[in-house]
């Protein structure tokens, strides 16, 4: 039914890997289309890191993706329900819990972007939104079609740059046709 | 329908509360409201006064439940010609004083709050988060993307915080902020005369009563109208409720009732 959406995956941490994948979105209706209308990711980092920090980004996937954490959809008016073949994932059940996906394979990128890093652990550390579309989606549709996902995910330069204590939260707005 | 206010509430600054949980502030839209709150914008400040060098907290917007406790915020409105709905109220914290009671539902939209790894030079308690997407406690848009409580429904600001020590007393200061429209909702009219003996009667009492459906869920007096101008009254019920009016009447220690017309629907 269409209206406006949204959800938050609960408090993802690092996994000390090079790649982590934090969050799809996936429209699989066949009649139905999904617009993306805000796409951010927080971070807060409590280790210090002098090499580069980690790269963000967002990219449409081949194929739909599977497991990790089915997320609670948020209805911006309660007159509208979602369509159950939207689906969001993220990496967890609780914040700060255990990593379990979501699976996806990543395909063209779309937008990236750094986020923050302390290189020396002083002062204060904020975590501002940060945009993973062009903030443009907001008026122009940015369209998930039938069997289309996007996959909010990381590449680290070392899993060094990727630790524990890494914390991520993301957020997806979008509506639905 | 049209916007029939526009205004602002502004949460007390409010202290950690050495919990992992905290409910800050809540939007509530009553049952016998006749307008939905669209809001515009929902924002928070966190002014850290201790180091923390562990994870920062997380605010997040809910849907809730089962709402009650705190203070009530004065509502500002952007024209003083305009008059917000009664039943919607904005409720904050007051520290241990007022404490808010609710249940969170779904989440809408989540910001981590932001600390201080080592207490030194500038603290960004405020950043301009109207000009900014930071500290949004709803997603930062420009699109039609009404975030809607309709009448019965209330939104939460609550912080989660990895532990209780994160949020300590004394350490943390929150303020949260909302601007608002409010929506009129669809009505009907209804409207009779009342008589006795077979003449109109002025000052007879008309109370009217609405109610979600003909169970007379949620069922309220809407008000209480004064017959005048050869017994006439009015008054309208919003669009899909139920009405039902009935009267009484005093007059040199008589008194009097007369049934009204069962459900008054549109």
């Amino acid at each position: 039914m269409a209206g406006f959406f949204s959800a938050s995956t609960f408090r993802q941490v690092g996994n000390a890997a090079t790649t982590q994948n934090l969050l799809t979105i996936e429209n699989i209706d066949s009649t139905k289309l999904v617009w993306i209308r805000r796409l951010t990711v927080q971070m807060d980092t409590t280790a210090v890191l002098t090499a580069v920090s980690p790269l963000f980004k967002t990219s449409r996937t081949t194929g739909v993706p599977t497991g990790g954490t089915t997320l609670a959809k948020g209805l911006f008016d309660t007159s509208a329900s979602s369509n159950a073949n939207t689906i969001v994932r993220g990496s967890t059940a609780s914040d700060g819990g255990a990593n379990s996906g979501p699976t996806a394979t990543a395909g063209d990128v779309v937008w990236e972007r750094f986020m923050t890093r302390i290189h020396t652990a002083v002062g204060q550390v904020l975590a501002p939104d940060m945009s993973m579309l062009p903030i443009i989606v907001d008026t122009q549709n940015f369209v998930l079609r039938q069997n289309q996902a996007l996959l909010v995910h990381i590449v680290a330069a070392a899993g060094t740059s990727n630790p524990a204590t890494n914390h991520y939260v993301v957020n997806v707005c979008w509506e639905e046709d | 329908m049209a916007v029939v206010f526009r205004g602002t509430a502004e949460s007390l600054s409010i202290v950690g509360n050495d919990a992992t949980t905290q409910n800050l502030f809540v939007i509530e839209n009553g049952f016998k409201s006749r307008v939905n709150v669209i809001i515009n914008r929902l924002t928070f400040g966190c002014d850290s006064l201790v180091a923390l060098t562990s994870v920062q907290n997380i605010v997040r917007t809910c849907r809730c439940t089962a709402v009650s406790g705190g203070v009530t915020l004065h509502k500002a409105s952007f024209d003083t010609t305009q008059t917000s709905d009664a039943n919607v109220v904005f409720r904050s914290q007051n520290n241990e004083v007022a404490l808010i009671t609710a249940t969170a539902g779904d989440t809408l939209w989540a910001q981590l709050a932001g600390r201080m790894h080592t207490a030194v030079e500038q603290q960004n308690a405020e950043r301009d988060s109207e000009r900014i997407a930071e500290r949004n406690l709803m997603p930062f848009t420009s699109s039609s993307t009404n975030l809607t409580v309709r009448p019965g429904e209330a939104l939460l600001v609550k912080v989660f915080a990895s532990a209780a020590a994160s949020n300590a007393q004394n350490s943390t200061n929150y303020t949260v902020r909302c601007s608002w429209a409010e929506d009129s909702i669809d009505t009907f009219a209804i409207s009779g005369t009342v008589t006795l003996g077979g003449s109109p009667l002025d000052g007879a009492k008309v109370m009217v009563i609405e109610a979600d459906d003909t169970a007379l869920t949620n069922a309220y007096l809407h008000e209480v109208k004064t017959t005048a101008g050869g017994g006439l009254w009015a008054s309208t019920i919003r669009a899909g409720k139920v009405g039902a009016a009935f009267v009484q009447y005093e007059s040199g220690g008589a008194y009097y009732t007369a049934p009204g017309s069962p459900y008054l629907m549109q």
